[in-house]
């Protein structure tokens, strides 16, 4: 049985994506103040969910990531209010695919996802290297499988 | 290898997107228009001709290639599109006889397999009747055990609802409504209204109204359900489920049993009340509803489910690992309903306050709510006593009420596309879960137990870690 975690590259590169949505909502609330109180609100509304998700949730939310895969399952462990866990037996497993955007290839990283028939498992910004070896282990089971 | 054309009718089905939208409305301006021709029409004729063009290319140019372990179909006018089902892959093969294809010497075939897009048939095709003995050898038996009649009007009246009744309903009166030029939904409207005047007393007319839509609706499903399903007819062979079922428009499924993801156990609240259930099997890629599912045997008494499910499918008694809703969270199963009922009594005062000529309707509204929510606080009490989920050898039982019906459900652990465990706070607090089984087909059908035991799941069932 392996496991495997997300590392801290990945809580940095959710962190630099939240800043880039939250810093233009945060300036633009600024700089329309001067026509309504109400966009100095929404900026501080913005400012301060901005802060509690990428200081609060997002740090717990990737502790919380758990993935775990055998002979048998791959299962996947997540969420911080509430938590789900994602059981597919291996042999079901149609096919992988790795994601790459540029920010998240540039930390050296990359989304998994796992589908079956009609149904997925996303496991965002996994390292690289294991998703590779996340994929060939699963190739390896799957050839175990069939033979 | 041998080399089939569809049928001519198969013209029909490749029209049938543009009939409502393009063909009839140019036909009847043709007709009411005689004479006087704008120029707008011109460019709809010619877009119907050239529809028409494309549809009769289309039927020319379609194969069917069938060979002894696979059948090739070949589609297409600019892009070709070559479909290759091995036979092996094949769920469930489905033959229609309407009255339309009866006349012109045609079968309509559909061909599931456990791929493809959801709600399509992998091939749905017209062929001639005569072309369908080449496909015996992926097909039916005429051999068979007939259902009663009987059984079927239970079923029928059992799993009836309004809501089939309106879908069936409403694209039926708007489709005969736009063809004949007659607003069919008036008229319906003026009779209802009609009726209401005879039955005006002490209920007021709107319930009488509401009363009387909601039973034709009712009636509208029964009739649809039952034209469905009457004259059914089984057989089981060892490697194949054979149904055919229908009156005016005559079904044969095949299924290959290793194709049944699961037997279900369904009892509809009628069911329930007569101690029947109707038996149903869940296959793969079957059928263009929602679910994959279908009626095997209708209105079994318990001993003759038990009987099928143990000598048919082979599915015993032997439980091993047994996991219920924990024994501390009754309220949890309840709370909603109770809060509905506080919500359903306090919303029919103020209502009846603030609108007092209406008051009868509220308080009529208010009892139906009642009703509803006392019946789904019974199911919800059921599910905190009996729902389980067990297991035998490779095997999943599970028990659990539904919507409106108690459901057990057995199938094979190799069959479950994915299990999802769902735990909020006071689920972590009490060692609680939510578990949802998604079985592996185009409609991942999915069954759900609430306030499961976590520890006991994790003890217990090797997919929880």
């Amino acid at each position: 049985m392996q496991e495997y975690l997300l590392s801290k590259r990945a809580l940095l590169l959710w962190r630099l994506r939240l800043f880039a949505v939250g810093v233009p909502i945060f300036a633009a609330g600024v700089a329309l103040c001067l026509v309504s109180f109400c966009f100095l609100a929404l900026s501080i509304v913005s400012a301060v969910f901005c802060a509690v998700f990428g200081f609060w949730y997002l740090p717990r939310l990737y502790k919380s990531y758990k993935i775990t895969v055998d002979r048998e399952f791959l299962c996947v462990k997540r969420g911080v209010i509430i938590e789900t866990e994602s059981v597919m037996p291996s042999p079901r497993l149609v096919s992988v695919r790795l994601l790459y955007t540029p920010l998240s290839s540039a930390l050296g990283l990359c989304c998994v996802q796992f589908s079956a028939a009609r149904s997925r498992i996303y496991i965002t910004s996994l390292e690289r290297d294991a998703a590779q070896q996340l994929v060939l282990l699963l190739q390896g089971e799957c050839e175990h499988e069939k033979a | 290898m041998k080399k089939l054309r569809p049928h001519p009718l198969m013209m029909l089905n490749y029209l049938y997107p543009y009939l409502f939208v393009l063909i009839i409305p140019i036909v009847r301006r043709a007709l009411s228009r005689a004479g006087r021709y704008p120029l707008v029409f011109f460019a709809e004729t010619a877009a119907v001709v050239l529809v028409c063009f494309g549809v009769v290319l289309r039927w020319i140019l379609c194969r069917i290639y069938l060979f002894d372990d696979k059948i090739i179909v070949k589609s297409g006018i600019l892009f070709r599109r070559e479909l290759i089902i091995p036979f092996k892959n094949i769920s469930c093969v489905t033959e229609e006889r309407s009255l339309l294809n009866a006349l012109f010497c045609a079968v309509t075939l559909r061909i599931d397999t456990e791929a493809g897009k959801k709600g399509k048939a992998d091939l749905f095709v017209r062929i001639y009747k005569k072309d369908i003995k080449y496909f015996q050898s992926i097909s039916w038996s005429n051999e068979g055990q007939k259902v009663s009649v009987l059984r079927v009007i239970l079923m029928a009246a059992a799993t009836s609802s309004v809501g089939v009744g309106a879908l069936v309903a409403a694209p039926f009166i708007n489709k005969v409504g736009t063809l004949l030029n007659v607003g069919i939904s008036e008229l319906l409207i003026d009779t209802v209204n009609d009726a209401n005047r005879y039955m005006s007393g002490i209920i007021p007319p709107i319930v009488n109204t509401i009363t009387l839509v909601f039973l034709a609706l009712y009636l509208i499903s029964f009739v649809f359900t039952l034209a469905k399903n009457i004259f059914m007819r089984v057989y089981l062979s060892d490697k194949t489920l054979h149904i055919e079922k229908g009156m005016i428009v005559r079904r044969k499924s095949v299924f290959k049993i290793s194709s049944v993801n699961a037997v279900i156990i369904d009892k509809a609240p009628l069911m329930r009340l007569l101690r029947r259930a109707n038996l149903k099997i869940s296959v793969a890629g079957y059928g263009a509803e929602r679910g994959e599912s279908t009626t095997l045997v209708p209105s079994l008494t318990r001993r003759e489910g038990k009987k099928m499910l143990n000598e048919y499918f082979q599915i015993g008694d032997g439980r091993d690992k047994t996991v219920k809703a924990d024994r501390n969270s009754e309220w949890r199963f309840l709370r909603w309903y109770i809060f509905l009922l506080f919500l359903v009594a306090v919303a029919a005062y103020i209502f009846s306050a603030l609108f007092s000529p209406f008051k009868d309707l509220f308080v009529f509204l208010a009892l139906v709510g009642v009703f509803l929510i006392a019946y789904l606080m019974s199911l919800a009490e059921y599910n905190f006593r009996k729902e389980y989920l067990c297991t035998s050898v490779g095997s999943l039982f599970i028990r659990v009420a539904r919507r409106f019906s108690v459901c057990e459900m057995y199938c094979t652990k190799n069959r479950i596309g994915m299990v999802k465990l769902r735990r909020y706070p006071i689920d972590r607090r009490m060692q609680t879960c939510n578990v949802k089984i998604i079985l592996r087909n185009e409609n991942a059908d999915s069954i759900a137990l609430k306030h499961i035991n976590y520890i006991t799941l994790k003890e217990y069932y090797g997919f929880s870690r």
